[in-house]
């Protein structure tokens, strides 16, 4: 150890210097406070003794000087006096000593107080590097949690819950959410609008939420029910969740061409619905286990109907509103939340109305649960597809058209429909439609090849025998084409995201047939999409007709131009 | 002389086996740091600068019961009280008295190290 002896005294100093170092220690002499406070900067010593009475600057003053300059490194002082009165001994405490030695110095004495100040700066110094590593641990943390968290909003984010028929708030306890609510539009217009409370709060409550959020958005967009959405979800919490752990939910599916609501709940305290202008409360009790409870096989998504009107209204909460305590320890209360409904309120300020008395019953109590309130109400449904496609606009192709032909090499070696179906695939609501156009698509695209270039018959596929040369003639037919051509060509035009029409045109350099003729006899046969048999030589036009808006062939029967319309009626 | 009436003859005997080698040079500090003591003390209490006697006698103290002169240390903080308070009364003769112990304190220090 360095330690720092201050003393005017030579015979002290002298005396001092030579017990200290006796016992290993490295010693610095100092003549007066001045000269203290220097040395203890130039040398840093571990243990300094301070002589109370100096010239210059005396010890009390360099004690509290060399205090502040240590910062919150631990520097022990020990003062020197001769000091006996209790005041004065005090007084050098006050200054920032920790210790004091009294003359005539007992050097049995001196040496315990510099071995036991040796312990205590050493034991301080593994506190401070603790200190800073947990520090720096946090920090790091939190970093961490920053990024992770960056990453939970993007998959969990919001979906439309600006929508201008919904009324949120979230309270979060910790920097994650153990509750969730994501809303999303139905390409077919419609809403899903889900809340979650998951087990717990913070990140271990929250991280349930990432897949929950991928798949309510990911299969919503690709214009799945919401039934087959919770049981898809609940699977997949069944697998993930330790057990224990789970998701109450409520489940909102809203039709606004329809005016009505379908409504799953598991595990979430009884959801209002306010009808005939707030005059009507009807309280919507769970029917069902939490998310990631049952397994899939017993997994029941049963949903409830009920009819709404035009601002009506449907209340729901995590049960971090009902359990809402006040100071008192005492909670909210579902009494409470419905006497706030009974009081006849104007349906327009309720949920502030909700919201406020939550927040004025809580006061400045420690929260102990995210809570989470929302309010969906009956619109027409104009004034949410408005607010929506507008968003939607800026990155969609919707007003397009292409045109694509491929030559006879291409169609020997190619196969054009993923590219096809790609560039489709671009217009959100198309891609809803995805299974039945890539039906269209391809019949008509064969149709093309093998009837109009290749002049196949599939008249020949009614027998085992005929479907299996049918497929060799087809086979040699195409190795030996060496002209000819297919042209697709597609257009899509959207008027304000709200309707479409999908065009699709295939032409073929054949020489077409007759659809004249056999559209008057068999028009009563396209139309039944049972008839198995018909003259458009086996083209399957029936089963492409239903699907299609209007299905039209051209000229010589060479070229065949279908138009899909969008919203559809009765078709997703 | 009796080296009984002037020290603590244990502590003594310790602060030698303490500075072994170094005994001699602080008894040769100790006599270099005195020398001058009771003459200052002297001037001081004729121009009756009460503070300057008093931190004189304090440092006296203390450095004489370092080197367990305990009867020197006793009469010099005597005479750091008296300044303290500023009483005059009776300070010469202390003065006196404390000249006659450490020439009995130096003469017996300067034995020791022959």
């Amino acid at each position: 150890m360095k330690i720092l002896i201050a003393d005017d005294n030579p015979v002290d100093r002298l005396l001092l210097s030579k017990i200290v170092s006796k016992e290993g220690h490295h010693v610095i002499e100092a003549k007066n406070g001045k000269e203290a406070i220097e040395y203890f900067l130039q040398e840093s010593p571990d243990i300094i003794l301070l002589d109370v009475i100096m010239p210059l600057l005396n010890g009390k003053d360099a004690a509290k000087e060399i205090k502040r300059l240590a910062g919150e490194e631990l520097v022990p002082i020990i003062f020197l006096t001769s000091l006996v009165d209790a005041q004065s001994l005090a007084d050098c405490l006050e200054a920032g000593g920790d210790d004091f030695l009294t003359k005539p110095y007992n050097h049995i004495i001196l040496k315990a107080k510099i071995d036991a100040f040796v312990r205590m700066r050493n034991m301080h110094g593994i506190l401070q590097k603790q200190r800073d590593t947990i520090v720096e641990h946090n920090q790091h943390m939190l970093r961490e949690q920053h990024v992770a968290k960056t990453v939970f909003d993007n998959v969990a984010h919001s979906g439309c819950l600006d929508a201008e028929n919904i009324k949120y708030m979230l309270s979060p306890l910790a920097v994650f959410n153990g509750d969730v609510l994501l809303a999303a539009r139905k390409p077919a217009g419609g809403m899903h609008v889900l809340l979650g409370d998951f087990t717990g709060h913070g990140l271990p409550a929250a991280i349930g939420a990432m897949p929950v959020a991928e798949i309510f958005y990911g299969m919503t967009a690709k214009g799945f029910g919401l039934q087959m959405i919770l049981r898809e979800i609940n699977t997949k919490l069944k697998k993930i969740l330790p057990v224990g752990f789970f998701c109450c939910a409520a489940a909102v599916s809203l039709n606004f061409s329809e005016r009505s609501m379908s409504v799953w709940m598991g595990g979430v305290p009884d959801c209002y619905l306010l009808t005939n202008k707030g005059s009507h409360l009807e309280s919507i009790q769970s029917q069902h286990l939490p998310l990631g409870v049952l397994k899939t096989e017993q997994f029941n998504d049963d949903m409830t109907e009920h009819s709404m009107d035009i601002e009506d209204r449907f209340f729901m909460w995590s049960d971090g509103i009902v359990e809402a305590r006040n100071s008192q320890g005492e909670m909210f209360g579902e009494e409470r939340l419905r006497s706030i409904f009974s009081n006849d309120i104007d349906p327009n300020v309720l949920f502030d109305a909700v919201q406020k008395s939550i927040n004025e019953f809580v006061g400045e109590t420690e929260k102990d649960d995210d809570t989470t309130l929302v309010e969906l109400k009956m619109v027409d449904d104009e004034a949410v597809d408005q607010a929506v496609s507008s968003r939607r606009s800026s990155s969609v192709a919707s007003d397009w058209k292409i045109d694509y032909e491929l030559g006879a090499d291409s169609l020997r070696n190619f196969n054009p429909l993923p590219l096809v179906m790609h560039i489709m695939m671009e217009v959100p609501i198309l891609r809803v439609m995805g299974g039945q156009l890539f039906t269209v698509v391809s019949e008509l695209f064969s149709n093309a090849l093998e009837h109009g270039l290749l002049t196949l018959d599939s008249a020949m596929k009614s027998t085992p025998a005929g479907f299996a040369e049918f497929y060799a003639v087809r086979e040699q037919r195409l190795t030996a084409l060496q002209s000819g051509f297919i042209k697709i060509q597609m257009q899509h035009t959207s008027k304000n995201g709200r309707t479409g029409i999908f065009k699709l045109s295939i032409e073929d350099s054949g020489e077409g047939f007759n659809y004249k003729k056999v559209s008057h006899e068999k028009a009563l046969e396209i139309a039944d999409n049972t008839s198995e048999k018909n003259i458009y030589s086996g083209r399957g036009l029936p089963l492409i007709n239903a699907l299609c808006h209007s299905l039209e062939y051209v000229g010589c029967g060479n070229k065949v131009v279908a138009e899909i319309h969008w919203p559809q009626k009765n078709k997703v | 002389m009796d080296k009984n009436a002037h020290f603590d003859i244990e502590a003594l005997a310790m602060l030698e086996e303490i500075m072994e080698d170094e005994f001699s040079e602080l008894i040769q500090v100790f006599i270099i740091d005195s020398d001058p003591r009771v003459p200052a003390m002297q001037s001081a209490f004729d121009e009756r600068n009460a503070l300057l006697l008093k931190e004189i006698a304090h440092s006296f103290k203390g450095a004489s019961s370092n080197l367990s002169a305990l009867p020197l240390a006793e009469v010099c903080f005597n005479i750091e009280q008296k300044a303290r308070d500023v009483d005059f009364d009776g300070i010469q003769s202390l003065i006196s008295e404390t000249d006659v112990e450490y020439q009995s304190v130096k003469t017996i220090l300067l034995s020791l190290i022959k």
